[in-house]
């Protein structure tokens, strides 16, 4: 099914308001069927991304080509693509029928057609029974599934969704994100998400695409852009992470040694994802940052034998029920958050905080980044 | 807490006390029979009747309530342009002039307003010739403007509190910018059109001192009849049509105000995750 | 293609010139005619003031300004005490306003949303009745005859009528009355989002009730309080219709000078630079309402 053509392709886009460059010379592929989250902190220029290529805003530089016609010079109104609003905009005014019809009236197309096309749409997002219910007589999750529909109705080339989950609370979201993803299973409509928070970018992303002023910093699949961040800004944006920085000490076969203040002298090991080759510039010397996860991360009571440990001592720890984290002080004087899972029911703690712990890690599993 | 509590009903009964009663003797006092307004001597509509009978007053209500109709359907279309302007339409050049211009009618003294559109209605005429007399035009023409800036104020905030996605969704779905208008942003600003109709027509049929000034001989509206009559004291007939006035205009209100209510009880759910709910002045 | 765009470009710029262009005519243009013929000689025709301009035959306009009517205005202490005499009776008007509004304000914030509809319903209601027949109202209820006046001669407190008609007192009561509810309306406005959470806030703090009150609830509605004295200071300055009808033939109130002027002097040229100056000292009040009304709302 995937053709590997770019299906969306942004191209060069840069976007100016006055002294702000909130778009910056960015370049950007999208694949038919991907559902693709645009991921960032407010003022990443994300949301301006969205509206570009929804036709909001006009770019001051670059083309957005949608399968094969350049869209640049297209007003909203005629571009083949819908969005669902995060504020959802469902009109106030209008029955749900009336909401979700009014993207086909707009086409001038044929009443019957339109009736047929609705209740398709009503079925498919369950909500033929509040067909004739005003919006202000609808739930959160309910006005979600009104926007949904009237944005999928003109069978876009693309759906873009504005911080689709950010409105309902904790529970609701769970359930509408699996929706989603059923829904765009079926239909197989191209996505593109923007959101600022990374779990929805993991959970509902078949792709991900890290802005950061104005330009996108990363692209990966989910498990890429969290094993293998190129920057320390992706690796600390996806989940917590201990980073430090260091000095290439020596470079071998299959491992590099770098010294850091935090932690000594530290060897990481190549793997697949992690090839000199992709990383040219690295040499004795060169100033680099290792990040290490807190789940990579073993501690112990008694130094593990047969290999390197940092000695330290617990500061803090929380108790999350299925996992708990450490604050762990370093001899060194470094703070390292490590988290364990709580595999059994125990009565003690399962580390003390008086005495000291010993922490090591897998050499393949700490990162090591140049940014 | 509790001493302050009793001022604070206090200050409120007695507020309202001060605001109310004084309405309440004017209308009691219209049923009086005296000929002397103050001295209670029976009940009697006799005022009412007389007002019938008065070709005067009739005329001059006629020219305020006809004055009062188009001068606040055009203050509704310029002031909801002006509206628009000012919520939508973020940089255009002028555009702080033109804020001024919106905000200034709002609380100009009136003597100030009425002595300069005469001077200009008089400038004009000796220049161009044009308005060859005043009257209903002039006054038309001078509660045009200044309401119009209260129209202005009214839809302005009303748009303020919409959800500019909701155009945005429109325009995503197809709809061109004229359909959107139609679709989307006149029915959602229509009841703050009508309220500022309603404010726009009430200011005119209240207003005396622009009126007097812009007014040329012949053409009287009802509050400069009233004015000369009462000038030189309390009239028993100004007190029966001073009542009709005041119990028709309050009714009005009332009525607009719980129906307005009705409606915002049933739109307060929110409409969507980020509109507020609006409030109609 | 770019027929949409051209057809918006179209509305926009009748969105908003078609207003704008209106609003110049006929607001700012005759403030300017105000100005100019503050410059001018009073001369005794239709209309009654030398043009300010006179156009030569080479089509040069001759300027021909005159600060008479602002060397009288000086020189006659008239005009000076009746600005003063304005400002006085409209700040005291103000403070009234005050006094009056600001606990029924706070007390309609914070009622049952029941009865603050309807209590906040009867203070717009005012607002829009005549405005003239409710100063009228007074008028039976403060003259000699009066309904005040029969009620203590009734009850024997006073043997001879009061003068209360006609006077200051009069004048008070009226701008009082007139313009509470542009008090109530700001002052509710920023009083009504006051998060009570805060009061409970600053007495579990340990605040005592009227500190609570100085301390969080007086500065949080300061700018209603702005905004709602400038809504009544404003008007009440240029105020004609209550002096004329409630105030004595004494009472200098600079919009009945300038009515006077006008009418029954005809000095069109000196009612003008009456108006000039009675903007220009309204200039900062205007400003500074505008940035209250803005954080206020």
């Amino acid at each position: 099914m995937s053709v590997r053509e770019p299906f969306i392709r942004i191209q060069g886009v840069s976007k100016h308001f006055g002294e702000v460059t909130a778009v910056d010379d960015l370049s950007l592929d999208v694949y038919q069927g991907e559902l693709f989250a645009i991921l960032g902190g407010s003022g990443s220029g994300k949301t301006t991304l969205l509206r570009l290529l929804a036709g909001f805003e006009q770019p001051s530089a670059g083309r957005i080509v949608i399968d094969d016609v350049d869209m640049t010079d297209l007003p909203a109104f005629e571009r083949p693509l819908n969005m669902m609003f995060q504020s959802y905009a469902v009109f106030p005014h209008m029955t749900v029928e009336g909401n979700i019809a009014y993207g086909l009236k707009k086409e001038s197309m044929d009443k019957a057609e339109i009736a047929s096309r609705v209740d398709e749409m009503l079925a498919l997002v369950r909500l033929s029974d509040f067909r004739h219910r005003k919006p202000h007589q609808l739930s959160g999750g309910q006005l979600q599934r009104v926007a949904l529909a009237r944005a999928l109705i003109k069978r876009p080339k693309a759906l873009l969704l504005d911080e689709p989950l950010a409105a309902l609370d904790k529970r609701l979201r769970e359930h509408t994100q699996f929706e989603l993803m059923n829904l765009q299973d079926e239909l197989g409509v191209t996505c593109i998400l923007v959101t600022h928070d990374q779990e929805e970018a993991m959970s509902l992303a078949s792709r991900i695409g890290v802005m950061d002023g104005g330009q996108i910093v990363q692209t990966g699949t989910p498990t890429e852009m969290y094993e293998y961040p190129e920057s320390r800004f992706v690796a600390e944006f996806f989940g917590t992470t201990n980073i430090f920085e260091g000095v290439v000490r020596d470079i071998g076969e299959a491992t590099i040694r770098v010294h850091t203040d935090a932690c000594g002298t530290l060897d990481l090991a190549f793997d697949l994802a992690f090839d000199m080759d992709a990383e040219p510039g690295i040499t004795v010397g060169s100033r680099v940052w290792i990040a290490v996860r807190p789940e990579k991360i073993s501690m112990s009571e008694r130094a593990p034998v047969g290999g390197p440990s940092l000695r330290g001592q617990i500061l803090r720890l929380g108790y999350y029920g299925n996992y708990s984290t450490y604050r762990v002080k370093l001899d060194t004087g470094e703070v390292l958050q490590v988290s364990e899972q709580n595999r059994a029911r125990r009565q003690a703690r399962a580390h003390d905080r008086q005495g000291h712990v010993y922490l090591s890690w897998d050499a393949k599993s700490a990162i090591l980044l140049r940014r | 807490m509790r001493p302050k509590r009793h001022f604070i009903v206090m200050s409120l009964a007695f507020g309202y006390a001060f605001l109310y009663v004084p309405i309440f003797l004017l209308i009691l006092y219209s049923f009086n029979d005296s000929r002397i307004p103050t001295i209670w001597n029976g009940f009697s509509l006799r005022w009412y009747a007389s007002l019938l009978d008065n070709q005067q007053v009739i005329d001059a209500a006629l020219l305020s309530l006809r004055i009062a109709l188009v001068s606040a359907t055009a203050a509704t279309v310029l002031g909801t342009l002006s509206g628009l302007a000012l919520a939508h339409m973020d940089k255009f050049r002028g555009r702080l002039v033109f804020t001024a211009l919106i905000a200034a009618p709002l609380v100009m003294p009136e003597v100030i307003t009425g002595l300069s559109l005469l001077l200009f209605f008089i400038s004009s005429e000796a220049m161009i010739g044009w308005p060859a007399q005043r009257g209903a035009l002039t006054i038309t023409i001078a509660h045009i403007t200044f309401s119009s800036a209260f129209v202005a104020v009214v839809v302005q905030s009303r748009l303020a509190a919409l959800d500019r996605s909701l155009i945005e969704a429109a325009m995503d779905l197809g709809g061109r910018p004229f359909a959107v208008a139609r679709d989307i942003t006149l029915p959602l600003i229509a009841p703050a059109m009508l309220a500022g109709w309603l404010l726009a027509f009430t200011l005119s049929l209240d207003d005396l001192v622009i009126a007097t000034f812009v007014s040329g001989p012949g053409a009287s509206t009802l509050p400069m009849l009233i004015f000369s009559k009462v000038r030189l004291g309390v009239a028993p007939d100004v007190n029966a049509l001073a009542s009709l006035v005041i119990v028709i205009v309050g009714l009005g209100v009332l009525v607009a105000g719980f129906v307005m209510r009705r409606r915002q009880v049933g739109e307060s759910h929110p409409t969507s995750a980020t509109d507020p709910p609006h409030v109609v002045a | 293609m770019k027929a949409y765009k051209q057809r918006a470009r179209l509305w926009r710029a009748f969105v908003i010139r078609l207003p704008y262009l209106w609003l110049l005519l006929f607001f700012l243009a005759p403030f300017l005619i105000v100005f100019k013929i503050s410059f001018a000689d009073p001369v005794l025709a239709q209309p009654p003031f030398t043009p300010l301009f006179d156009w030569t035959q080479a089509g040069w306009g001759v300027l021909q300004a005159t600060l008479d009517n602002y060397r009288f205005l000086v020189s006659d202490n008239l005009y000076a005490l009746s600005y003063l005499k304005s400002i006085w009776v409209a700040a005291i008007s103000t403070l009234l306003c005050v006094l009056l509004g600001y606990p029924m304000a706070y007390g309609i914030a914070r009622a049952r949303p029941d009865v603050r509809f309807i209590l906040l319903l009867l203070v717009i209601l005012p607002f829009w009745t005549s405005f003239l027949l409710r100063v009228y109202a007074w008028m039976g209820i403060l003259s000699t005859k009066g309904l005040i006046n029969n009620a203590l001669l009734a009850l024997g407190v006073i043997d001879e009528p009061l003068q209360i008609l006609y006077t200051d007192t009069a004048v008070f009561l009226g701008i009082v009355y007139s313009y509470l509810p542009f008090m109530i309306l700001p002052l509710y406005a920023t009083l009504e989002r006051l998060d009570i959470r805060m009061l409970e806030a600053a007495s579990d703090l340990g605040a005592r009730p009227m500190t609570v009150f100085w301390d969080v609830t007086f500065p949080i509605s300061r700018p209603g309080i702005i905004a709602g004295c400038l809504l009544v200071f404003i008007p009440a300055l240029g105020e004609y219709v209550i002096p004329a009808l409630l105030g004595g033939l004494d009472s200098l109130m600079i919009g009945r000078q300038l009515y006077d002027e006008f009418y029954a002097n005809r000095d069109w040229p000196l009612a003008s630079a009456v108006a000039s100056i009675l903007l220009v000292i309204l200039v900062v009040p205007m400003m500074l309402l505008s940035r209250y009304q803005r954080a206020a709302a």
